[in-house]
């Protein structure tokens, strides 16, 4: 017979008995509730010979427990997160626990659906990477008592768990370092949005070049225009470029912005792959390997992996809501390659 | 008052009556079942106060509909990532919401995974199964469940599915190689019996054998298998420094091909000018590469399109129960410098 999907209901039914009866002869309460002996062999039976599995969901509907995490990204294609996320299962799969993984495209009312979505399914613990309009959601979540990391960004009005890395310096530290190498236009591409990830990389450029003395070009490009997919944004920096001939070196903010930008290099602007300074937040494997090699902000995925996955561990042992929250800040590292050499 | 996780339990234990009066209260039975209006109005006044909000797993246990899709992937790396993220608009546009996981191409954790989601009840499944997951893929099939493989297939399971044409893709960047002159080509791709790795392993064979020239291959063991692995590197460089005849090299993957890159330009630069590359898998910065790369592309959206159509044609009964759909999607060979005549 089929393994279809059968409910207690169904199983009800084709006895001729009670819910409630299946229900205890499932659950091993047969004997004390009194039902009959052959009505319990009966619903055994039947229940062997369709090959009922007792569902967790119940299961857990009682012990509150399902073993499962979830993380929620911004973009499941990015690949910071890739590499990311084969980190976190592996620690959570260690210690049993199962790891959902869903993308809210930085909007809001997606990350809402989502989270609604896993509150019904009896989520164990929550990493999350916050789209912006979303402290409200979050703060339920910590006041129902279920493990809450924020991750990459967090909201300065919330008291919440997180783990992020330390953009304000290791921008600053980019900045200065272009500037050790005697870069005195120094452009910074970035995204107009008032995450505290981006916010922070950008004060970081701003007291850089100010400390300095020099000029700000900052070009923020409207959400929009990106893809986080494919980078997008190429009109926007082809027109800057155009805009400030003097630029002689950019800090990307993100790694996609920096292959969007290497590409209108390419296609626009031949010559300044090699003649201008460039620095990108967020390494890729592929910037080791281009010609020039790129010098980038490197953020520690292993660290990261591991200081969500001990923090969550550590929640969900306490098993309450636990008073104090724990923030992490993890350094970068700058890793200096051809690109941001004195020219 | 918080909004702390209530279970039908806790509600009747605060009103000291059976769950299952609760569950009648709750379901708009009470009249029906005659619970008197006096404590159904007790008990949906506390469920207000405690701000209960009735369980949707609860309520997908009955009707059998989640609304969610799962696609598992192997990782989520370039490819598997893009069509993650292509699929996962189509079905929000939908109503339906997508999770992922990854197996890992382990087996155990395909079945874990697969056994959670049951519990969890999602509609269907789109799956990149692993090596050995043909009988848990022939259960969820027997169960009714509507799902999907993706990528590669069993051959020897009947089953829906959306895969690329592999081994002619194979057999034409190969075939495009020899024609630009290249005699010596090697092949190094991941020791796999899969039936994607196994299909394009064909297609090079066959295009060289029928061009009769020698192949060159190079499987990197299964267990190394990790694209941050510089393992990788190792062996690929070994290839290289082993086989100097070679005056060409077609990679498998994309990942494998970066390798090859690294490895190239750490420890061959002069091979950069000499030496043919193509890949299988396009990659973003393969075209902006210095040289531009040559490679086999999969078309993301095409394929995700296959994907969803067939997903939503099963879940909308739009397609007979047990005929299975079986979709090969065409590759582009997208030429770039690195494959030139020399």
């Amino acid at each position: 017979m089929k393994n279809k999907r059968h409910s207690i209901k169904d199983i009800a039914s084709a006895n001729n008995v009670s819910v409630t009866t299946v229900s205890f002869v499932l659950n091993g309460k047969a004997e004390e509730k009194k039902i009959s002996k052959p009505v319990t062999q009966k619903i055994l039976k039947y229940i062997e010979k369709i090959n009922y599995k007792p569902n967790q969901i119940a299961q857990s509907l009682r012990t509150g427990k399902s073993k499962i995490l979830v993380f929620m990204v911004e973009d499941i294609s990015n690949y910071f997160f890739a590499k990311l996320a084969r980190i976190i299962e592996d620690i959570a799969f260690e210690k049993g626990y199962k790891v959902l993984f869903c993308s809210n495209e930085n909007d809001d009312a997606k990350s809402r659906e989502l989270i609604d979505l896993f509150k019904d399914r009896q989520i164990d613990g929550y990493i999350i990477i916050p789209s912006i309009g979303i402290m409200q959601n979050i703060k339920e979540l910590i006041e129902d008592g279920i493990p809450v990391i924020l991750f990459d960004r967090y909201f300065p009005e919330l008291d919440s768990n997180y783990v992020i890395v330390d953009n304000h310096k290791a921008s600053y530290n980019a900045t200065q370092h272009l500037i050790a190498n005697k870069f005195k236009h120094i452009g910074f591409i970035s995204i107009d949005t008032g995450q505290t990830q981006m916010m922070d990389r950008l004060r970081g450029y701003q007291e850089g070049i100010n400390t300095a003395g020099l000029k700000e070009y900052i070009m923020k490009l409207p959400l929009k225009d990106l893809n986080l997919t494919s980078g997008g944004g190429e009109k926007d920096i082809k027109a800057f470029m155009e805009k400030n001939p003097k630029l002689d070196a950019i800090f990307f903010s993100t790694n996609y912005l920096a292959l969007s930008g290497l590409e209108v290099f390419k296609k626009h602007f031949p010559q300044y792959i090699n003649d201008l300074g460039i620095i990108t937040f967020d390494d890729l494997d592929f910037f080791e390997i281009y010609t020039p090699t790129i010098s980038a902000v490197s953020q520690p995925f292993s660290e990261i992996g591991q200081s969500l996955m001990h923090l969550m561990l550590t929640l969900l042992k306490e098993n309450k809501k636990s008073i104090e929250t724990t923030k992490i800040e993890l350094a970068t590292s700058l890793i200096i390659r051809s690109s941001s050499q004195a020219k | 008052m918080k909004n702390k996780r209530h279970s039908i339990k806790d509600i009747a234990i605060a009103n000291e009556v059976s769950v299952t009066t609760v569950s009648f209260v709750l379901n708009g039975k009470a009249e029906e079942k005659k619970i008197s209006k006096a404590v159904t109005l007790k008990i949906l006044n506390y469920v207000k106060k405690i701000n209960y909000k009735p369980n949707q797993i609860a309520q997908s246990l009955r009707t059998g509909k989640s609304k969610i899709l799962v696609f598992m992937v192997e990782d989520f790396y370039f490819f598997f990532a893009k069509i993650a993220s292509i699929i996962e608009d189509m079905a929000f546009k939908k109503g339906y919401k997508v999770l992922f996981c990854t197996n890992e191409n382990d087996d155990d954790k395909s079945i874990e995974l697969i056994d959670l989601y049951k519990n969890i009840k999602v509609d269907g499944y789109i799956i990149i199964p692993s090596p050995g997951l043909m009988p848990k893929i022939k259960e969820l099939i027997d169960e009714e469940f509507p799902v999907i493989l993706f990528d590669r297939y069993f051959s020897e399971l009947d089953s829906n599915y959306v895969v690329v044409n592999n081994r002619s893709a194979s057999y034409n960047a190969t075939q495009h190689l020899i024609s630009n002159k290249y005699k010596n080509i090697g092949f190094i791709t991941i020791e796999m019996k899969q039936s994607q790795m196994i299909d394009r392993l064909q297609g090079y064979q066959e295009a060289i054998s029928d061009a009769g020239l020698k192949t060159y291959i190079k499987k990197l063991p299964l267990l190394e298998y990790n694209i941050t692995n510089s393992k990788l590197d190792d062996y690929v460089s070994k290839f290289i420094e082993e086989t100097p005849e070679l005056d060409a090299i077609y990679f498998s993957t994309n990942y494998l091909a970066l390798s090859g890159l690294r490895v190239i330009k750490k420890n061959f630069p002069h091979y950069t000018d000499k030496l043919g590359l193509i890949s299988f898998d396009d990659l973003d910065f393969f075209e902006f590469y210095t040289p531009a790369i040559s490679a086999v592309s999969q078309p993301y959206f095409e394929l995700s399109k296959s994907v969803m159509d067939l997903m939503f044609n099963i879940l909308n009964s739009k397609i007979k129960k047990k005929s299975t759909t079986k979709i090969e999607i065409e590759t582009n060979l997208k030429i770039r410098e690195s494959s030139r005549v020399r």
